[in-house]
């Protein structure tokens, strides 16, 4: 089957532009939730992000709480959870005008593979939260010409100290 | 990890879409990192053997269709974007050439390619992985490249021109 191939340099550089999509400037409009329930399968009909499963948010970071690090490494400062549930997946969007960025990804416990990884994925009401490395990462090779760009987790990240949340995507 | 379609759109304007300069091949299809150390050994610029014909500027324009968005050539048919033309042999895949790569005036530095005025491609540096590239196979109309020609036997004398090129994404 015919295989197409990325360079490692194109591929950086369409996640370091994915990234700028997804964290505006200043003034914009984002936030980065981690979200318990069923993970959604699409987000085509995510219209409205800043009013989707509200009740299913347990963290949130606003957009001057995310920081991206010159290797494309995303972090965040600490929040409290304002819900104790299991947290499933994150939810990272920005409004800019009439377009929507979004992104989704699975949340699971450590080595069980998803996007972001928790020492525990038990969130409680009232305790601090941070994120200490999400990476977004393309595939370099795909072979359905069809359906190209497949995002694919990073290799894992170092751990996060203290009472910080040791995520990786 | 899923990314609702603003993301896409542009990731595909803003990147891929300006993949514009195409070098086809024969031989058998290299991965990124057989082809720097070609390029760097010689075998695959323009005096090795295996290097085709060159396309330089090719215009390109994204169409959406459903929630895909499909970057295609956008040029009349017959379009030649330069008369680069090495050797002949069986054109079997190509690579895809960011715009930033190429050295378009006297003040450039770094550049890794330049189309010169005696129709050839040169390499100017050493290639790295680093450097924005993609590789894609080629194939006659009714095959399943990404790029597209009604015979990919090319002669080495008449200029190919490109019959179709498209790449996907959703």
């Amino acid at each position: 089957m015919a295989i197409v191939e990325q360079s490692t340099g194109l591929v950086k550089s369409a996640v370091s532009k994915v990234i700028e999509k997804l964290i505006g400037d200043n003034s914009s409009r984002g936030y980065l939730y981690l979200m318990k329930g069923q993970v959604p399968t699409s987000l085509s009909n995510i219209l409205n992000p800043s009013r989707y499963r509200v009740d299913d948010r347990l963290v949130q970071w606003n957009r001057n709480q995310i920081v991206i690090a010159e290797d494309g490494l995303v972090s965040t400062t600490a929040s409290f959870a304002f819900k104790s549930s299991s947290a499933t997946w994150f939810h990272w969007y920005r409004i800019d005008g009439e377009f929507v960025y979004q992104a989704i990804g699975k949340v699971n416990g450590t080595g069980l593979g998803g996007d972001i990884e928790l020492t525990s994925t038990f969130i409680t009401e009232g305790n601090s939260y941070s994120i200490s490395d999400l990476g977004v990462s393309l595939n370099k090779e795909f072979s359905d010409i069809g359906y190209n760009i497949i995002p694919a987790p990073t290799p894992a990240p170092t751990p996060a100290l203290g009472a910080a949340l040791p995520c990786r995507s | 990890m899923i990314f609702y379609s603003d993301v896409v759109r542009d990731l595909v304007q803003d990147s891929y879409k300006n993949l514009t300069n195409m070098v086809v091949y024969k031989g058998r299809q290299l991965s990124a990192q057989e082809y720097v150390e070609g390029i760097n050994t010689g075998t695959h610029n323009w005096n090795g053997t295996y290097l085709l014909q060159a396309y330089n500027n090719v215009d390109l324009t994204v169409n959406k269709v459903g929630s895909t968005y499909k970057i295609e050539k956008n040029s009349a048919v017959g379009t030649t974007y330069g008369n680069y033309i090495k050797q002949s042999g069986t054109a079997e895949w190509a690579v895809l050439f960011d715009n930033s790569m190429i050295k378009t005036s006297a003040s450039d530095t770094n550049k890794l390619l330049e189309f010169t005025v005696t129709n050839e491609l040169n390499f100017l540096r050493t290639m790295t992985e680093e450097d924005l590239f993609m590789i894609v196979p080629v194939s006659n109309t009714a095959g399943d490249g990404v790029l597209k020609f009604n015979t990919i036997e090319f002669d080495g004398v008449a200029n190919q021109a490109i019959k179709k090129f498209t790449l996907n994404f959703s």
